[in-house]
């Protein structure tokens, strides 16, 4: 009898212990996807700003951002310096990593206790503002000088329904960078051209020389960025348009598959047994890192990435493309945005706050890049006069704008992305020829981009 | 009447004393349950007002859906791999240190680590540094005249890979099969001995049919949290590669928070909470007539 009840004790004691570890496991879940805190000071104050005006004409404003450590002091800095200008009003910051941002932002956008300015990234906007009015339409307001955008920026990317519903917080265009130690001959550089012929033909024969060496560092993603711009350089358009039609044919998308196959079978790229490890974290590759791997391609924003912390001498290199292409495979889209909620009390303060942050010089001077090249023009000569912003990378920016960019339409996309992911591995592990794979996405993309028209 | 009256009020002082779980329960777990019950027959979108749409979420799970029941034959293969396999090594560790050998609990603390580190990134990262193609695995494969193999960005290997991860957190069940071990009456291996019966003959004899409690509840516990497993998979492989990996519950993950389908992901957890029902409904059946109790069971 004893022995039994020590033996049920024991059997608890350990299935308690069993418990708590699934509680664990449960836990990391959600820190994987769900908190956005770490950093101290977000969230917890949603309750104590709401009635927070009541000190004589004080106004409270709460600001929702996402970043890394330099963005967040800068940002904070930036607050500080608004409020010693504008004592009334008091700027509650709320602040994070990027894990689980959009969940909660649009958890409480539909709660209407959004923050008063937020911090959003463009391709949510479609599935934002199909839920209605959630987002200001900042032409209503006189308080933000929106002559500082680019009008055609502006509206490609942030127009809904005839509502401007957000600012830019800076531009980001997709970009090759190449290692300058390794790739030292004349034909790289930020005036050079290479076309898709040149670059398999630099590849194969680099690789020839130095089977180890592969010019090209991609994943899956990359590819996929790739062949979008490839595409767009035949066509002149996105892969879809506003009407949701297909813009390229069959036999266009069965070149660009061949092309990766291609890069494949000649060395080019690695094989997708080894890249595919590194799908969103090409950069972590060693041998990116041991200048084994020539070139990558990134938005213009992640460039401190694929310098890997300074390590890597990078040079920003043009688009690929030949001589005659229609369009010129440059994206361009901001790096973030910035808009207020519909459910703000005080629309004209936030604006105030909004105009002040991204065009105002002193604004800029403190925020310097930590959201990318900045969008408005004022706030840019700014960052060029402290030689913060090199003139390389402006002229990336400009010259981008110029060579006419390709305009991403503003719609929702549901899974589009995940199917052409599917499509780009089937083809890079070979279970799929590039003419089988080419068909079937086709139909496949055709039949998504009905039922997002027939969702409209 | 009096005694009756001050039996009802010390059943509510109990309740009271219970009431922080109570309440925690009904409406922290109990609540999203039902209505993770209700949105799974609705269009619910984070953002958007649910709209009653009956049975269109389960019908597409199982008609439209290209990924869904591939992903679950996924996890099925993932739990068959991965349970077994930990559990067979939990309960191999377990005997080791169930011996009297000197500096017994550091071990046990130490093998217990992993299932602390969890699923997190770090290890994510430890992952692809072993098992890439030149990575610490492959070297030594290759040291011992073996070839490599490309162990997390093949399709054929990957999810046997992330599997892995599962077995190497084999801390608590190790310590469910240890605490089963020492109840084991030391006489029933005495008399053995002097039938003289071997080890392998005692282990299948004595010891098995003597912590079948034990296993039971361990594979019953570990085929529940298996079906469920999420963080393994996300964090190493995201799914890929060529969706080898893509388990249910990263199905479940992608369309509530990816393409914030709630009232679908509702209706993809009931399939998943089905699925595991059915599973554990069998395995409390088949257990039931092998497993031993002192007391014969009823307690």
């Amino acid at each position: 009898m004893k022995r039994l009840r020590k033996g049920i004790a024991l059997l608890t004691a350990a299935g308690m212990m069993a418990g708590m570890m699934t509680g664990c496991g449960g836990g990391t879940q959600t820190a994987g996807g769900g908190t956005v805190s770490g950093s101290g000071q977000s969230s917890g104050q949603d309750s104590g700003s709401k009635g927070g005006e009541a000190s004589g004409g004080q106004v409270v404003l709460r600001f929702a951002w996402w970043g890394g450590e330099e963005r967040h002091n800068a940002t904070l800095e930036a607050i500080a310096k608004y409020q010693e200008l504008n004592p009334n009003v008091t700027i509650e910051p709320e602040y994070g990593g990027f894990d689980g941002y959009q969940q909660k932002l649009i958890t409480q956008l539909s709660g209407n206790s959004a923050a008063d300015i937020i911090q959003i990234d463009q391709p949510w906007l479609a599935d934002i503002n199909k839920q209605g009015d959630l987002l200001m339409d900042l032409n209503t307001s006189e308080n933000i000088d929106l002559s500082q955008f680019d009008e055609t920026f502006l509206k490609n990317c942030l127009e809904f329904d005839g509502k401007i519903v957000g600012v830019p917080t800076g531009m980001n265009t997709n970009v090759f960078l190449y290692n300058r130690d390794v790739l030292t001959d004349d034909r790289f550089g930020a005036d050079k051209i290479i076309s898709w012929e040149e670059l398999m033909e630099i590849g194969t024969q680099m690789h020839a020389q130095d089977p180890e060496f592969y010019l090209l560092n991609v994943e899956q993603t990359i590819i996929n960025l790739m062949l979008h711009s490839y595409l767009n350089q035949q066509t002149g358009e996105y892969i879809f348009n506003k009407d949701y039609e297909r813009t390229f044919t069959e036999e266009q998308l069965r070149d660009g598959f061949q092309m990766v196959v291609d890069w494949i079978d000649n060395g080019v790229i690695e094989p997708a047994e080894v890249n595919g490890i590194y799908v969103n974290r090409w950069y972590e590759n060693p041998k990116w890192i041991d200048g084994k791997l020539g070139i990558c391609q990134v938005w213009l924003s992640s460039q401190s990435t694929a310098t890997v912390d300074g390590s890597i001498d990078v040079g920003v290199m043009s688009m690929i493309r030949e001589a005659d292409g229609v369009g010129s495979g440059v994206m361009i889209r901001p790096s973030q945005v910035y808009s207020i909620p519909s459910s703000t009390k005080y629309p004209e303060e936030a604006v105030k706050f909004l105009d002040w942050l991204v065009n105002d010089p002193e604004a800029a001077a403190i925020l310097k890049d930590t959201r990318g090249v900045p969008a408005s023009a004022a706030a840019r000569q700014v960052l060029l006069d402290m030689e913060i912003l090199s003139e390389e990378n402006n002229h990336v920016v400009e010259s981008a704008m110029e060579a006419g960019a390709m305009t991403i339409p503003n719609l929702p996309t549901g899974d589009m992305e995940q199917m052409w992911l599917d499509a780009i591995q089937e083809v890079e592990y070979k279970v799929a020829s590039p003419e089988d794979k080419a068909k079937e996405l086709v139909a496949d993309f055709d039949e998504l981009l009905q039922e997002l028209k027939e969702g409209q | 009447m009096k005694s009756k009256k001050k039996k009802a009020f010390s059943n509510w002082i109990g309740l009271l004393y219970v009431s922080p779980w109570l309440i925690g329960f009904l409406l922290f777990t109990l609540y999203p349950i039902l209505s993770s019950v209700y949105y799974s027959f609705t269009d619910f979108s984070i953002a958007s007002a649910p709209v009653w749409i009956g049975f269109k979420n389960y019908v597409e799970i199982f008609t439209k859906d290209k990924l869904a029941l591939p992903s679950l034959a996924i996890t099925f293969k993932y739990v068959f791999l991965s349970v077994p396999a930990k559990l067979i090594f939990a309960l191999f560790v377990a005997m080791i240190l169930n011996t009297n050998m000197k500096g017994v609990n550091f071990y046990r603390t130490v093998y217990y680590l992993p299932s602390i580190l969890g699923g997190s990134v770090a290890i994510a990262v430890l992952w692809r540094f072993l098992f890439r193609r030149d990575g610490i695995v492959n070297l030594i494969l290759q040291a011992v005249g073996l070839p490599y193999l490309d162990w997390i960005g093949s399709p054929k290997f990957a999810l046997g890979t992330v599997a892995l991860l599962a077995v190497w957190q084999f801390g608590s069940s190790m310590v469910l099969f240890l605490s089963g071990l020492k109840q084991v009456p030391q006489e029933l291996y005495e008399a053995a001995e002097v039938d003289g019966a071997t080890k392998v003959r005692q282990f299948f004899s004595i010891t098995l049919p003597m912590i079948t409690p034990v296993v039971s509840f361990n594979v019953i516990m570990q085929l529940i949290n298996g079906f469920q497993e999420f963080t393994g998979p996300y964090v190493i492989t995201s799914g890929g590669p060529l969706n080898s990996t893509y388990v249910f519950a990263i199905h479940l993950y992608n369309s509530a928070f990816k393409y914030f389908r709630t009232g679908y992901a509702s209706a993809l957890s009931w399939i998943l909470f089905m699925a595991i029902m059915v599973f554990t409904v069998i395995l409390f059946k088949f257990f039931d007539r092998f497993t031993y109790y002192e007391d014969g069971g009823k307690f």
